[in-house]
């Protein structure tokens, strides 16, 4: 980021093209700070709106902007000549205001936007006149990586701001507010995903790094599309934080978030989705509350190190690259939702002693062999289960054979996102009772079917029989 | 298919402890099943068995983790312990080393359930008499010490099983009633069933009685 106050003598505004849409020709005003630089598009009429100002309140001279014109101001003659005069105008203006710096000037020229003390001074007055609403949000208080870079900055480097009525900026409002912030939301939006600049500057957003110590009483922290090394500080939270979320941030290991030694004392959630995590390491236990951890959307092939973790009840895995489950009990526990969408997997043997599973998502994975399904049947605690997007989901009648390995439990079983329907159910005790004859048993009389079903089954019965005999 | 399983009014969860060989297992069987399965295979991490009991009138469903003594299994089969109402915690009263582990295995119960769960000492295989190794008087004061139930049983025979789980189940309910247990309060290990179609909670309905609102129509 631009620090004007500290490169006041390396400070150039120039004009150095425009462009001409419909009606209006927009010139582009680049200003240089030291090495940062950045581009602000300005019409004519805008500078003559700044003129009026800063003439009437800060003693410009009147005759320096070039004259209001009305006729071939199209042509690219008069608007090259002008494109110098107004540059001219600007440096005038610049040398002439840089010890008071008034704020339309500042804004002008976009220094609000990428200075740190004057992006500071805005923020300040935003704080202060919104603090009650921004610590009453249930969604908690977003930040840009460059409000948070130019905070940390203020604070380590001395920044000799002159004395003048413009230029109050109260950090301490900034450092109460954030000093009392519970959610935090954290996201740098480059201009696009490989071009990380900020806006029309020259400000690298990956380059910026930022201390997380001013945020003292944080529960929740949700950083999106950074880079850990950007945090400082991060460690700070360890005793308030109960929800940390680092997405798309290009995170390696788990062990790059929690670091290392020090227990994170109150986090039950961690969602690290969207990342480049191959392995779940044993740094998790540094966590020992967690509740939820997510993992979603990275490289994960097994499923390792949560046997300690004895508070985890939900564990998302979806879009990995999980092949093979084996004995799933024996290396995580007690837990409740387990989501493992969107990965390889062939077989449900691996799941078959989850008895405290409520919900598995096992959709899209390569689930083929209706066999497969009786592994899941003696789940007692499962009412919820996600199979679409299997091979097997394409099988006529699947929901059915599905649902038949669930015997009583079937019909409170939610089988992708839908409860079972009485037909459904009906059929399923059909097929039980087959079973049943199959097997040379008398079906169990207490079965309660309606008198249609009972009928339907008569039929299939005799239909089996009759198959046998000829 | 019948209303039975369907048909109660509280879930009350169960944690089996204790050492390898003490015949948690064993325990488990004896009281869903009513057998003695001798050549039980050994607890690979946790196993899980429910029965329907009756406390008061009112039908109790016990869903009981069945785990691994091995200390391999520990840092898995501790996960367990939450959300637990009550904790059965075996030794062998031929085994005198499973007797003192009985305070470590105190410990974890401690730490890893809430102050409500209700902790019951068995003393199993009590059909061995004659290789006794801890004695009755012994254990009945280590229990009241800490403040536990506690009988002999055996697995084997049956004596006493029945008693254990029921007793626990007695007192947890006990603890409902006079609100010492918050059903709220998430991890308590008890859930109320609230009422559903296919019988309704708290009546009389048995398992075996056929052909009542058994399906969801
Ligand atoms: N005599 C006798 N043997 C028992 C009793 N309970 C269990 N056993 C035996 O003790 C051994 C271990 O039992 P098991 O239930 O697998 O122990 P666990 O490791 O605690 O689950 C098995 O060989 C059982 O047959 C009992 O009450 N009496
Ligand atoms: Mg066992």
């Amino acid at each position: 980021m631009a620090c004007f106050w500290l490169n006041q003598d390396a400070t150039n505004v120039e004009i150095l093209s425009y462009i001409q849409q419909k009606e209006a020709v927009f010139y582009n005003i680049q200003v240089t700070v030291g090495e940062i630089f950045w581009v602000i598009p300005r019409r004519y009429s805008e500078f003559y709106a700044l003129h009026q100002t800063l003439v009437m309140d800060h003693g410009l001279s009147k005759d320096i902007l070039p004259d209001k014109q009305l006729l071939h101001i199209r042509s690219p003659m008069f608007i090259e000549t002008r494109r110098k005069g107004l540059e001219k105008y600007l440096r005038h203006a610049l040398t002439f205001l840089q010890q008071t710096m008034p704020k339309v000037f500042v804004n002008f020229l976009g220094f609000n936007k990428y200075d740190i003390f004057f992006l500071l001074q805005d923020m300040a007055v935003k704080m202060f006149s919104e603090a009650d609403t921004i610590l009453s949000r249930d969604k908690g208080h977003d930040f840009i990586t460059l409000e948070l870079f130019a905070l940390t900055e203020f604070l380590q480097k001395a920044i000799p701001v002159p004395e003048c009525s413009e230029h109050k900026c109260d950090i301490g409002v900034i450092l109460d507010v954030c000093s009392q912030l519970q959610i935090v939301n954290v996201k740098a939006e480059g201009r696009s995903n490989t071009d990380t600049l900020y806006e029309k500057s020259s400000i690298d957003l990956c380059k910026l790094q930022f201390d997380l110590s001013p945020f003292k009483t944080l529960h929740m922290l949700n950083l999106e599309k950074l880079s850990m090394q950007q945090l400082v500080g991060l460690g700070n939270l360890r005793n308030t934080l109960v929800t940390l979320k680092v997405n798309k941030c290009r995170v390696s290991s788990i062990a790059d978030v929690l670091q290392c030694d020090i227990k994170w004392k109150e986090l039950e959630t961690l969602d690290l989705s969207s990342n480049d995590i191959k392995q779940i390491d044993s740094t998790l236990l540094l966590a020992p509350k967690l509740r939820n951890l997510l993992l979603n959307d990275n490289d994960i092939t097994t499923i390792e190190n949560l046997s300690s973790m004895s508070n985890l009840s939900t564990l998302s895995i979806a879009n990995n690259s999980i092949k093979r489950i084996n004995e799933l009990h024996t290396k995580v526990g007690n837990i409740l939702y387990l989501n493992m969408s969107q990965n390889g997997i062939q077989s449900c043997e691996g799941f078959s002693k989850m008895y405290s599973l409520e919900s598995l998502d096992l959709s899209c994975n390569k689930i083929f062999d209706m066999k497969e399904i009786q592994h899941l049947g003696r789940l007692l605690n499962l009412n919820n289960l996600a199979l679409t997007g299997n091979p097997l989901a394409g099988f006529v009648d699947y929901r059915v054979k599905v649902l038949e390995y669930f015997d009583e439990q079937a019909k409170d079983l939610v089988l992708d996102n839908e409860k079972p329907t009485q037909p459904e159910l009906d059929k399923v005790n059909v097929l039980k009772a087959l079973r049943i004859v199959r097997e040379g048993k008398v079906p169990d009389l207490k079965i309660n079917l309606s008198l249609s079903v009972l009928t339907l089954m008569q039929n299939l019965v005799l239909a089996t029989c009759q198959d046998e005999v000829f | 298919m019948s209303a039975g399983p369907y048909n109660y009014s509280y879930i009350f969860k169960y944690i089996i402890i204790g050492d390898m060989g003490v015949g948690k297992s064993c325990l488990l069987h004896q009281f869903t099943e009513k057998k003695f399965m001798a050549d039980c295979p050994h607890t690979i991490g946790v196993e899980f068995g429910t029965r329907i009991i009756e406390v008061s009138g009112q039908k109790i469903k016990l869903q009981i983790w069945d785990t691994a003594g091995q200390e391999r299994f520990r840092a898995v089969t501790r996960s367990y312990y939450r959300g637990a109402a009550g904790a059965l915690m075996v030794y062998d009263i031929t085994r005198r080393s499973t007797y003192n582990h009985l305070s470590s295995w105190l410990t974890d119960t401690r730490n890893l359930t809430n102050p409500s769960t209700v902790i019951f000492l068995i003393g199993n295989k009590c059909d061995l008499e004659g290789q006794r190794d801890v004695t009755y008087e012994e254990a009945s004061k280590f229990a009241e010490e800490n403040g536990l139930m506690f009988v002999e049983a055996s697995a084997k025979t049956g004596d006493n099983v029945e008693e254990a789980f029921l007793e626990t189940a007695k007192k947890i309910y006990q603890s409902i009633q006079d609100g010492r247990l918050d059903l709220n309060a998430a991890e308590s290990g008890v859930q109320h069933k609230p009422s559903q179609p296919g019988g309704r909670p708290g009546t009389a309905a048995g398992g075996d009685q056929p052909g009542r609102d058994n399906c969801a129509c």
